[in-house]
């Protein structure tokens, strides 16, 4: 017995070192650029499958109301601030970014500035409002790049003084893979604050919520984790659907498409909602398409509610959706957890090992049997593990990050055969010597 | 003492009871949508309540989520008449492990089979859906003040008629039911506007629209032209009478004011609707006139 534990041991061992030669090999990315395969589900997650398809429903945030700003020019977005902070709403969230790209300030490069009339109203609304959150942007200086350190924000732009003077400043950095606003973009997670120099940023969301309730805010922010999952609890995509063609077809990108109030532009302006909705709610004014129902992109993500899960698809949810559903997250203290890296370095480390002297029983016990079962028992595991991640997601929002897991249950077959072909070698040549040796002081006895 | 505070529970109680007193909300509204809560419709306000006894009517081409007091959401997109009650009871605990599974495992098995490749084209489309009954160019220009902007029907209404200036700042906004409104000219918001911008769209789907039309009110001197020539015409021009007006669509479109012509012919159209000589001059005037 104690011998098939250390042996176990050392194929556990191997296993791993195996699994390091392998990531320090698809490290280089050699075979990157003819790996489409890779590439299509580079962004995949299995957790993503729970969120999509299999997880409980979940319901209607009735705390947060998203109201579009279409195609309003500043004067327009100021009229919808005045309208609605009239109702007292408990936060005004606007999510756009009024100031001038850059900081250049000319009216080529800032067209804004020649409205005037618009800007001075849209200050003043914010003004009067008293309790509206505008959105700044963290950013990059060349020289940090240069240094190599390519995740660290170093400066912060602003909206115009007129605006960012009267209200609270939040960023709307989500965290994406893309390289600047209209690339394609997936958000899993996001930042709740941000540290530069002695100042502390808070994200969009994360003032919204503050103002909403500080004490829930605070405890979120307590976990003091530097990147937060967003439990995405569902969509505002209302579709249009004048062909009666496309209303039998479920041509939606999600399978939640209305989970928050919504308010389209014009009904804002014609009265077809009820005040008292706004009444201590967070009202959050963005982009949810030019009407209800425009196939707009402009500033659509990509989100693990999206029913395809991998390779091309269509975006699926505005970003001031996003920010709707990290603030839904926090108030509703529906966080998602992860398992610690040495967590997922001991699963992986116990079930491979478990795995290998299950392996050494029966190659001991039923030698004939071995390559079927050992195969067998190795896409069980796989496909165990899988609906395990799934389930537990879908079920209690906790990430179990089994990848480490995965790789050693996909190598253990494998290196188990490879390790055991070593091992014979060895021990074979370790034996021919032995018997030379034997054969050779033999014949010097006899001599 | 203790009367008072069980009092206060009660009232507490009942207080809870009644914030709960609603089997849905509105989630969002798109189109064309109404309740009726006693015994009038009316139009559906996003966050209004909805009794067990409301019903809903929901037009073609538009949209209504709700949401159950349970917190579940619901969408409806078929045109037709809904008791609240009969969607309360459509709302459940939401499927089982099982079915979920299920049926993300069928649908994603028959979701290739069932394709058809040829569903998207590769082209766009772009406005004029609506056909409006106006001229373009030199010809956009009016007389009279009441201007009368007709369409084509054949895209169902309710529609809006949206009214800009030059620099497409809108101006004015109104619902219409039928396919026609007269657009008062000489209201206040007109008075500095020497170009008025109309465009016509689908209340439902503003996105089928007619693309915006541009008029402009006749040049002061040709006014004074054609004023001495309606003085005349006599009391035929301001008469109510049909055929005066039927030979004032004649002057009009002679004098290329179309778009009053337009509105005299449809007058006549109104007055005598089972004439059918006036509706063949019509025709004949819209296809001259390139307005069909």
């Amino acid at each position: 017995m104690r011998k098939n534990i250390l042996q176990a041991a050392a194929i556990t061992v191997f296993v791993f070192g195996m699994m390091w030669v392998v990531s320090k090999i698809t490290d280089l990315k050699l075979f990157n650029a003819f790996d489409p395969i890779s590439q299509a589900l580079s962004d995949f997650e299995l957790t993503d499958y729970a969120f999509s398809n299999l997880r409980p429903d979940p319901l209607v945030d009735q705390r947060i109301v998203v109201v579009n700003i279409g195609t309003l020019n500043r004067a327009g977005i100021a009229q919808q601030i005045s309208t609605i902070s009239q109702y007292k709403p408990k936060a005004i969230g606007l999510d756009v970014y009024v100031g001038c790209e850059g900081g250049l300030r000319d009216s080529i490069n800032c067209p804004a500035l020649l409205d005037t009339l618009g800007n001075l109203l849209l200050s003043n609304a914010i003004q009067e409002a008293g309790n509206v959150v505008i959105v700044s942007e963290l950013l990059q200086k060349k020289q940090t790049i240069m240094d190599g350190k390519y995740d660290l924000l170093d400066s912060v732009q602003y909206s115009d003084e007129i605006f960012k003077d009267y209200a609270y400043n939040a960023y709307a950095n989500l965290v994406t893979d893309a390289d600047y606003q209209d690339d394609v973009k997936l958000c899993r997670s996001y930042m709740p604050s941000y540290q530069i120099g002695d100042q502390t940023h808070y994200a969009f969301a994360t003032q919204l919520a503050m103002l909403y309730d500080s004490t829930l805010t605070q405890k979120f922010l307590n976990r003091k984790k530097r990147e937060e999952l967003i439990n995405y609890r569902g969509n505002i995509e209302i579709q249009d659907t004048r062909a009666t063609l496309d209303k039998s077809k479920k041509t939606s990108t999600t399978n939640y498409p209305v989970y928050f109030y919504a308010v389209d532009v014009d009904q804002l302006a014609r009265g077809e909602v009820l005040g008292e909705l706004f009444t201590n709610s967070i009202v959050l004014l963005g982009y949810l398409g030019n009407y209800f129902g425009h196939p707009a992109w402009e500033d659509k993500y990509f989100t693990p509610l999206n029913k395809k899960v991998a390779g091309r698809a269509n975006p699926d949810m505005f970003g001031v959706v996003v920010h709707a559903n990290i603030i839904a997250m926090i108030l509703s203290q529906d966080y998602v957890d992860e398992l610690q890296e040495w967590q997922k370095y001991s699963i992986a480390i116990i079930l491979c090992f478990f795995t290998v002297l299950l392996f050494i029983y029966i190659d001991e016990k039923y030698p004939r049997w071995f390559d079927a079962a050992s195969v067998g028992i190795q896409i069980l595991q796989l496909i165990l593990l899988s609906l395990l991640i799934m389930e537990v997601y879908a079920w209690s929002s906790f990430k179990l990050d089994l990848t480490i897991t995965l790789a050693s249950t996909a190598l253990v077959g494998p290196c188990y055969d490879v390790f055991k072909s070593m091992q014979n070698e060895i021990n074979f040549r370790l034996t021919k010597r032995r018997r030379n040796a034997l054969k050779q002081q033999k014949e010097e006895n006899l001599a | 003492m203790r009367k008072i505070v069980i009092g206060f529970f009660v009232f507490l109680a009942s207080f809870n009871g009644y914030s709960q007193d609603y089997a849905f909300k509105i989630l969002a509204v798109k189109g064309t949508t109404q309740v009726k809560s006693g015994t009038s419709w009316q139009p559906i306000k996003t966050g209004l309540s909805l009794q067990p006894k409301d019903e809903l009517k929901i037009e073609a081409n538009s949209y209504v989520a709700l949401v159950h007091k349970s917190g579940s959401p619901l969408q409806l997109k078929e045109q037709g008449t809904y008791k609240v009650a009969d969607l309360a009871s459509k709302v459940g605990p939401g499927n089982s492990v099982v079915s979920k599974y299920t049926d993300f495992i069928l649908s994603s098995n028959t979701a290739d089979a069932r394709k058809n490749r040829m569903a998207a084209t590769g082209s766009v489309t772009r406005g004029g859906e609506i056909k409006i009954f106006l001229p373009k160019g030199k010809s956009a220009v009016f007389l009279n003040p009441g201007v009368l902007i007709s369409w084509d029907d054949s895209k169902p209404g309710p529609y809006v008629l949206v009214v800009k200036d030059l620099v497409d700042t809108e101006l004015a906004r109104y619902d219409v039911e039928g396919n026609s409104y007269v657009l008062n000219t000489q209201e206040a918001i007109f008075a500095d506007v020497a170009i008025i911008s109309v465009e016509v769209q689908q209340k439902s789907n503003p996105s089928v629209n007619s693309g915006p039309f541009a008029i402009k009110k006749l040049p002061t001197a040709d006014e004074k032209r054609i004023s001495g020539l309606l003085k005349e015409m006599g009391n035929t021009a301001t008469s109510e009478d049909l055929l005066d007006k039927f030979i004032m669509a004649g002057f009009y479109e002679k004098n290329m004011l179309i778009i009053d012509a337009n509105k005299n012919y449809l007058e006549v159209i109104k007055l005598a609707p089972d004439v059918p000589e006036f509706k063949e001059a019509y025709k004949d005037f819209l296809f001259r006139n390139k307005l069909n």
